[in-house]
This record gives C-alpha cells, structure tokens and sequence, in this order.
C-alpha cells in the first residue's frame, strides 16, 4: 500500500460523521436535520466515487463539509422557491471543520434538551456524533432495531419543536454551564457501549474507535472545564482501557480476574492515576475510579478485600441510585458471602433493567448456581441463546457454566 | 494485451444506507485496488460516474432528460483494465470492492482493429 492510499485511511468516516453532523446543525439549526443526515451520506458518496490515489484533497473532512453544505443550501433553495418562504442561509464562512470541531457543543447541546429521555440522547448521539450506524447501535446496546428507529425519528422531532426558531449561538452557550453531568453520563454511556461490544458483523469484543472518541471528548471537556468529575471520569476511562489488550487470548475471551496482569497496558494505568482526583464534592467517577483501581492493584481477593469494595459500593449507591451498579454491588456481595442480601438486591431492580440483560442473567446466574442449579442453567441456556456473538458463547460453554 | 471495460452496477438504495465505517471501508478498498492495478499495470482508467444522465435518441436527437432511476441498480462507475486475455480480466475483476457492498460488475471486451487483421 503507498502512501497516498494510507492517508485516504486515516481518515475516520464515523468520527469525521460526528464533525460534520455538528458544523452543520450549527450552521443551518435543528429543523433541517434530516436534510442534513442525507447531505453528509451524500458527500461520502461523492467522495467514493471521485477522490482518486493520485487525486485526494489536502483537507479531507474541509472537502466533505463542502459538499455536503451546498447540499443543504441548494435544498434551501428549492424549498424557498417552492414554499415562497423564508429559511436560514449559511454564513460564507467555511472554517475548516477539522480545526474547529464543535462535537462537544453539539453534546452539550442534544443534552440540555428537557423533551428526550437520556436513553433518546445515547441513541441520537451514538448515531449523528459517533456515526454509528442503526445496526451497529443495535448490536452494541440489544435494542432492537426497531425501537432504535423509533426514538431517533421522535427524538428530531421533539427537539425540532423545542428549539424551533431558537439562536444555536445562545443554546450553546447556555448549554455550556448547566448541563455538564448529563454530558458525562452520555460520554460514559458512549464509551460502555464501546468497551462492552456486542457487535456480531465485527464479532470484536471491545470498539476501540468508539472508546477512543470518548475519550477525546472527555479529554476536551476537561480541557475547556477543567471539572474534578471530568477528570475522574477520564481516570475511570484510563483504568478499563488499560485491560483492553488482555480481555482476549489466542481467540478467547478472559475475564478479568483471569486475565494476564502483565498484558494490562502499563502507562494507561499509571494515567488512571494521574488523571484520579481527590474532589471537593464527591462524584461517583471518583469512586468508581476508586473501585477498578482497588481491583487492579490487589494481589489478594480475600473478604477484607470484598467487604472494603462493599464499602465503596455504598457510598456510590448513595451518589446514583443506578440499577447497574446495583447489578454490580450483588456480584461482591456474592463474593463476600452474602448471596442472600444479593438475591434480594436483584429482585429489586430486575424491572429498572432492560428486558434479557445479558450482566443481570449471569449474575443471578453465578448467584443461583449453588442454590438452585436447575434454575441457573435455564438461565444461562437463554444467555446463551441471545448472544450472538461466538466468542461470548464460546466463553461460557468452556467455562462450564452449562452442561451439555 | 487486450482492454477491457468493467461496469460498476451498485445498487443505490443499499449504498445510500451504508454506515460512516462501511463508507470508509468501501474507500478505503477502491483506493487499495486501483493501487494494486495500477502498480501490477493493469489499469488504464476509471472514473465515478454521477446519477444524472441525458438520453439522446433517432434521427431527430430528441434528448431525454432523467437519470432512469426506475432501476434501483445503476452504473456507478468504470475502469478500463488490460490483460492477457479476458479470463485474466476476470480473475483481476472478482477482486472489484464493487462486490462487497451488493454490487454487480460486467466486464466488456474492447474491440481492437488486431483481432481482425491476423
């Protein structure tokens, strides 16, 4: 491969999706969403066909604004001709998209709305920020397809009508102080989806590309807000990147307390820790960065171990009443001799999951298996069933949890 | 060596509704093609085609307007190969990232003045 190919490339079209997403609603505002999603493919196609080896423009993503600009300006055009109104027109400033990413705003923005669920903003971020396809959201989350469609066309329209005719200028910058944490949450919820990939056509266990541009923006946000809860939430994002390169072995998937610590990425470690901040206030990154690192630096899972995360788990249960991490406090309850206290934990929060949760069956799954091992095996026969990818089945038929 | 024309027929519903990911791999397999032809010397040109296109027909050149999207395939774009011979050019064209995303290509022989002087 020679040069020339190697720099068409690098360019990343789900990242460069997001940017140009972003210049363009800022430019031309909400209500030309769907003009928007449609001129973007438009210019990925156009690119396709016409950059050549020999043929390619220095600036790629600057080109495909462009294109996909005069898209959306000659649709303004006609529909002004047609309807015989009037329609915001483009500045004729084209700044180049790559130095002036506004992902971030963009966020900020699609957060501060009060007409969608925060679920509708992961699933409208994943698509139009992280260009994510409705397929690949799919996989990556276990909704269906389906429901997927559903919210993304209900989240444009709710937020068409809620920023009808509002100046993008003053949304972005009142966005910009209020709506931090829920930019968190969505980050974090991009980067599980990504560290936690389900995807069947790639069969690849972890998204790193996804994982990346999470933490790009994570980095950037800090960067502009310089928040402790930011920081720690990077921390946190340092810490599970760090075991990306021991999560599979020779094909396999290992799970965490398996996996070879020496395979464990030194220096993101050693960033986990430099990004970890004592806060004035508590936030649960810091605690969840308190708690993934506990694991990591232990040697020993002994019960004073188990009972020091419990510790943790409280406080972070009383910072998010989250059923996840409820989900999460049941294993170490198991794990320090309290299944009991477990099961009832699951009873609990099993209607404030979504339906099928893979994490759920296996946990009440391992919970079970002593007491009721009839029970648990039916329950891992449905996990098994639902996991479409081979290496997550193959991990659970070696690992004994079902018996053929 | 004998030159070839290879058609791209891409279907156009399914191109439209590829991913960002699907878009860039699918550039980034053309780009590594034609290098691989062009450094092997197997290519002569080739072009994207847009979806416009105008109809000329009879004596009278009556011109049509319309891009004949009564046909969800249309042709995309082109290459002109050369080969030995034209299973060569077929065995170079099973590779075309055409295929990939749905695709059809026809490969037509180019007629050349040779073949009917020997």
């Amino acid at each position: 491969m020679n040069n020339k190919i190697s720099s068409t490339v690098e360019l990343n079209y789900s990242a460069s999706y997001g940017k140009l997403f972003s210049a363009l609603i800022n430019k031309f505002g909400v209500n030309l969403v769907n003009e928007i999603e449609d001129a973007i493919q438009n210019a990925f196609l156009k690119s396709l066909k016409i950059w050549k080896n020999d043929h390619i423009p220095a600036q790629k993503e600057n080109w495909l604004f462009i294109v996909a600009q005069n898209d959306v300006l000659i649709h303004i055009s006609k529909k002004k001709n047609r309807e015989n109104i009037e329609l915001p027109l483009a500045e004729d400033d084209n700044k180049d998209v790559s130095d002036n990413d506004l992902r971030l705003e963009t966020i900020l923005f699609i957060s501060s709305s009060n007409s969608i669920s925060n679920q509708a903003k992961v699933i409208f971020i994943l698509k139009n920020i992280f260009g994510l396809h409705v397929c690949e959201i799919a996989n990556s989350t276990l909704l269906s397809q389906e429901a997927i469609y559903k919210s993304l066309k209900r989240a444009k329209s709710s937020l068409q009508l809620e920023f009808k005719d509002s100046d993008f200028n003053t949304i972005f910058q009142d966005a910009r102080t209020t709506n931090i944490t829920v930019l968190e949450e969505v980050l974090y919820a991009v980067f599980n989806v990504g560290f936690d990939s389900f995807e069947e056509k790639s069969q690849s266990v972890v998204n790193e590309d996804l994982c990346l541009e999470a933490i790009s923006l994570t980095k950037l946000l800090l960067k502009q807000y310089g928040e402790d809860s930011t920081s720690n939430l990077l921390s946190l994002f340092c810490f599970h990147i760090s075991r990306i390169p021991a999560k599979v072995h020779k094909g396999k998937l290992i799970s965490f307390f398996e996996q070879r610590r020496k395979d464990w990425n030194k220096e993101l470690i050693d960033l986990g820790f430099y990004y970890l901040r004592k806060p004035n206030e508590l936030n649960r990154y810091y605690i969840e960065s308190l708690i993934i690192s506990k694991y990591m630096l232990t040697s020993n899972y002994s019960t004073k171990h188990w009972y020091e995360i419990i510790e943790l788990y409280h406080i972070l249960i009383s910072l998010t009443n989250s059923p996840y991490i409820k989900l999460n406090l049941c294993y170490v309850l198991h794990k320090a001799n309290q299944s009991q206290k477990a099961l009832e934990i699951l009873e609990e929060i099993k209607n404030d999951l979504p339906g099928k949760y893979t994490y759920f069956s296996l946990v009440k799954a391992k919970i079970l298996k002593e007491k009721d091992s009839k029970e648990a095996e039916k329950i891992l026969h449905e996990v098994v069933d639902n996991v479409s990818q081979q290496i997550r089945k193959d991990y659970l038929l070696e690992h004994n949890f079902i018996n053929l | 060596m004998k030159q070839f024309l290879l058609l791209l027929h891409e279907d156009i519903e399914k191109m439209k509704t590829l991913s960002p990911k699907d878009m860039g791999e699918l550039a980034k397999a053309h780009m590594a093609w034609a290098g691989s032809l062009s450094e092997s010397g197997h290519l002569v040109a080739g072009d994207g085609l847009h979806e416009k296109s105008v109809l000329i027909s009879g004596q009278n050149s009556i011109v049509k307007d319309g891009s004949f999207l009564e046909s969800k395939e249309l042709i995309g774009g082109y290459y002109v190969l050369q080969a030995e011979n034209l299973d060569t050019a077929i065995e170079i064209s099973k590779a075309c990232p055409c295929h990939l995303w749905g695709g059809t290509t026809k490969i037509r022989p180019i007629m050349d003045m040779d073949e009917y002087e020997q």
